[in-house]
């Protein structure tokens, strides 16, 4: 894709963004969201929904794989991480999943699927999902209680000291 | 009218010249400055000041746009490379930097850039003892070591102080005790395996490895800009805490405030200059990175501290009408009896008891075994021994075969895992003379100096000794219950354990080795070699602590010599 394009999509997929709750917006942050997209807005949306569903948001604010903008980091280590090749593959099984109406059944689908393809797709898709998750800010700092430079190691502490 | 070519020789003339800048470099460059010398550093890569030039010190990873993974236009020219993370590529070397032919496969992990691989290195600094020096000439091998730990024993304890070891006083004879500061705590599923093994095996002793973090700095440390470590272990990114030794936080700082250090960034050493009148060395031909002229620097000591290997090629390289072969090369061992440490075998097993204690924070080091095998006497079909590196602890764990609502609360909420306890073997390599590096004959790198031909592999008693630690580590860990236990042999090819050594080797006699006991060349006595090239024989301890103390009193011995005349 030419840059030209980028840009256009970029400008597509900014307008996509506003419209997100502003919930959702203030949570997203750093370069990942000024990446210039190399994905369709049509493509996007997939991925949203894909992350989505294998990480939704909970019934208490708990958070997604949306929220901490998992899809935006899918987006940029597909782009600049992957080989022309595989990245035409991964737009391909975008394209061939169904979002529509129900995306989980069609992942199920994908799952277990006798198609070498598919199979791959939705390991990498649930992969990369739980990284983007589990290394997010929120999800480190709030419940993985994550410290940048703890000041200490204690070898030999009682389990209910950790939480 | 003014001389041109003499002032510009004269603005290129200093009293000493070192030849890198890693933790050997680094030494060598403080205490040249600190006795009054002016010095000049060459350091073939980039400038690397502490601090500033360290881009990911001490980010989370959420600051990571790709969470780790190098992109495809990173990866291009970097086949070879490793540090290859998002985090850690600024130190990953480009292929096209130093190619080099590999007659056998062979890992060479460089350092290419201020302070070398002081920054990148794993910070274990364990003592050797005569077990060590006098492994040669006990078993049979290389050549004698003109030097026992008398001779080290206060070097060691010089650069301990400066550098700041974190470890405990064992009291044990084959690890000689260190100036310690108090060390990491060990956890308890490490303490528990040493409990087992004072039942089991009364000669095995599992320790708190010794580690250049300081943990409760003194003000010699202050004076240096350093303080203590807060247990982020993402050492290999820089530190901005100063809390590990490098020579970028450490002595490269500390010789530039004596004002008598220069440091050159983009010079790659092309060779040592020998005047074959005067019948000595003269100075350091230089390829500027940059515009890729030749400057030559002069003075009547060098020091060359360029990494094993490159210290093996620039020797090799170092050719005169006196010295054909390389500089001090007339036995024609210069470049043999390369050697490093066996680190091929890793093991790891799981603990099912102790579930209601865990850990907290992180710990930048691990436990270890000091050797325990042909200790005092040969007691098996192999020469040599190995120590072996323990860490462990328990990892929060998910149940992510599910989907949806269940693998967001399985992820949020993990569970601890069983305690889990890895070891890694770091053996001894017994030093052949077929284990070389030498010159190809026509190929170069980018600045016309000669590609290096390295021709090493694993011999027998290597073989022997993966085998040997296979089951006594699987012993180990099941008499002290252990489950899930794998040890197993990664195959891995020479050089992974980034500790080659030898090539200019350490003896009495100059037929059979390069350098004697104070490091200088035989044949050319203002010429010293401090690096791992010098190394006789590799014993299984991390070997930088042991370069520092032999540099450190090598440069008093030059000092001195100089004062005297004799070189």
């Amino acid at each position: 894709m030419n840059r030209r394009d980028a840009v256009i999509q970029l400008a597509v997929a900014s307008g996509a963004w506003i419209s997100l709750p502003f919930w959702m917006v203030a949570c997203r942050m750093s370069d990942t969201d000024r990446h210039l997209s190399g994905f369709s807005p049509h493509e996007q949306q997939t991925l949203a929904a894909i992350v989505d569903a294998i990480i939704p948001a909970g019934p208490h604010h708990e958070p997604g794989a949306l929220a901490v903008g998992v899809d935006k980091y899918l987006q940029k280590l597909i782009d600049d991480c992957f080989e022309p090749a595989a990245r035409d593959g991964v737009k391909r099984q975008l394209q061939a999943v169904q979002p529509a109406p129900d995306i989980a059944a069609s992942l199920q689908r994908f799952s277990v699927s006798a198609d070498k393809d598919q199979k791959e797709f939705f390991d990498l898709m649930k992969r990369e999902t739980i990284r983007g998750f589990n290394t997010s800010q929120q999800v480190m700092t709030d419940y993985l209680h994550y410290k940048i430079a703890p000041g200490h190691y204690y070898g030999n502490v009682p389990v209910k000291s950790q939480a | 009218m003014p001389d041109h070519q003499t002032d510009s020789a004269t603005s290129r003339t200093y009293d000493a010249i070192v030849i890198g800048s890693g933790a050997s470099g680094g030494w060598a460059a403080k205490e040249l400055c600190d006795k009054g010398l002016k010095t000049l550093v060459l350091e073939r890569g980039r400038e690397v000041q502490h601090i500033r030039d360290y881009p990911n010190a001490s980010k989370p990873p959420w600051f990571f746009p790709h969470r780790g993974t190098v992109t495809v236009e990173e990866k291009k020219n970097h086949a070879q490379s490793r540090f290859m993370t998002e985090e850690t590529y600024n130190w990953a070397l480009p292929d096209d930097e130093q190619p080099f032919i590999q007659e056998k496969p062979f890992r060479w992990v460089r350092g290419y850039h201020m302070g070398g691989k002081s920054l990148l290195w794993a910070r274990q600094t364990q003592r050797w003892s005569d077990l060590d020096f006098e492994g040669p000439a006990r078993d049979g091998f290389a050549v004698d070591w003109p030097i026992r730990y008398k001779d080290l024993q206060t070097w060691y304890s010089y650069v301990e102080r400066f550098a700041g070891i974190a470890g405990n006083r064992d009291g044990l004879p084959e690890l000689p005790d260190s100036e310690v500061m108090p060390g990491f705590e060990q956890s308890c599923i490490e303490l528990h395996l040493k409990d087992s093994l004072r039942e089991h095996f009364p000669d095995r002793h599992l320790i708190q490895a010794r580690c250049a973090h300081l943990t409760d700095p003194q003000p010699i440390h202050v004076q240096q800009g350093r303080s203590k470590c807060q247990n982020q272990t993402m050492c290999n990114r820089g530190c901005i805490f100063g809390a590990y030794f490098s020579s970028n936080a450490s002595t490269l700082p500390w010789a530039m405030k004596t004002g008598n250090c220069t440091i050159r960034p983009w010079s790659v050493v092309h060779s040592v200059i020998f005047d074959d009148v005067k019948g000595k060395a003269t100075g350091v031909r230089v390829i500027d990175a940059t515009s890729k002229e030749t400057i030559e620097f002069h003075a009547p000591l060098i020091f060359v501290n360029a990494s094993t290997l490159n210290t093996n090629a620039i020797l090799l390289n170092s050719k005169s009408r006196r010295f054909p072969a390389g500089l001090g090369n007339d036995n024609g061992l210069l470049g043999k009896f390369i050697s490093w440490h066996n680190y091929r075998g890793k093991g790891g097993a799981e603990f099912e008891g102790l579930t209601d204690r865990t850990t907290d924070g992180r710990n930048p080091s691990n436990s270890y075994i000091p050797r325990f095998r042909n200790l005092f006497r040969r007691d098996t079909n192999f020469l040599r021994g190995y120590a072996i590196g323990i860490g462990g602890g328990r990892s929060p764990w998910s149940d992510t075969s599910v989907t949806g609502d269940r693998l967001r609360e399985n992820l949020l909420h993990p569970r601890l895992g069983n305690w889990y306890l890895s070891s890694w073997m770091m053996g001894e390599c017994v030093p052949v003379e077929s284990n070389h590096v030498r010159l190809h004959p026509a190929l170069t790198d980018k600045y016309g100096i000669p590609q290096l031909i390295v021709s090493c592999d694993w011999s027998e008693n290597d073989e022997k000794m993966v085998q040997d630690y296979i089951a006594q580590m699987t012993d180990m860990y099941e008499k002290a219950g252990f489950v899930n236990i794998h040890v197993t042999d990664t195959h891995s090819p020479p050089g992974s354990d980034i500790h080659e050594m030898g090539g200019v080797r350490m003896g009495w006699d100059p037929k059979t080795s390069l350098v004697n006991r104070w490091n200088q060349l035989h044949l050319c006595k203002n010429v010293f070699v401090t690096d791992g090239a010098c190394m006789t024989s590799t014993s299984c301890q991390n070997p930088t602590l042991t370069y520092m103390a032999l540099t450190a009193r090598a440069v008093d011995h030059a000092v001195e010599e100089r004062k005297k005349g004799n070189i």
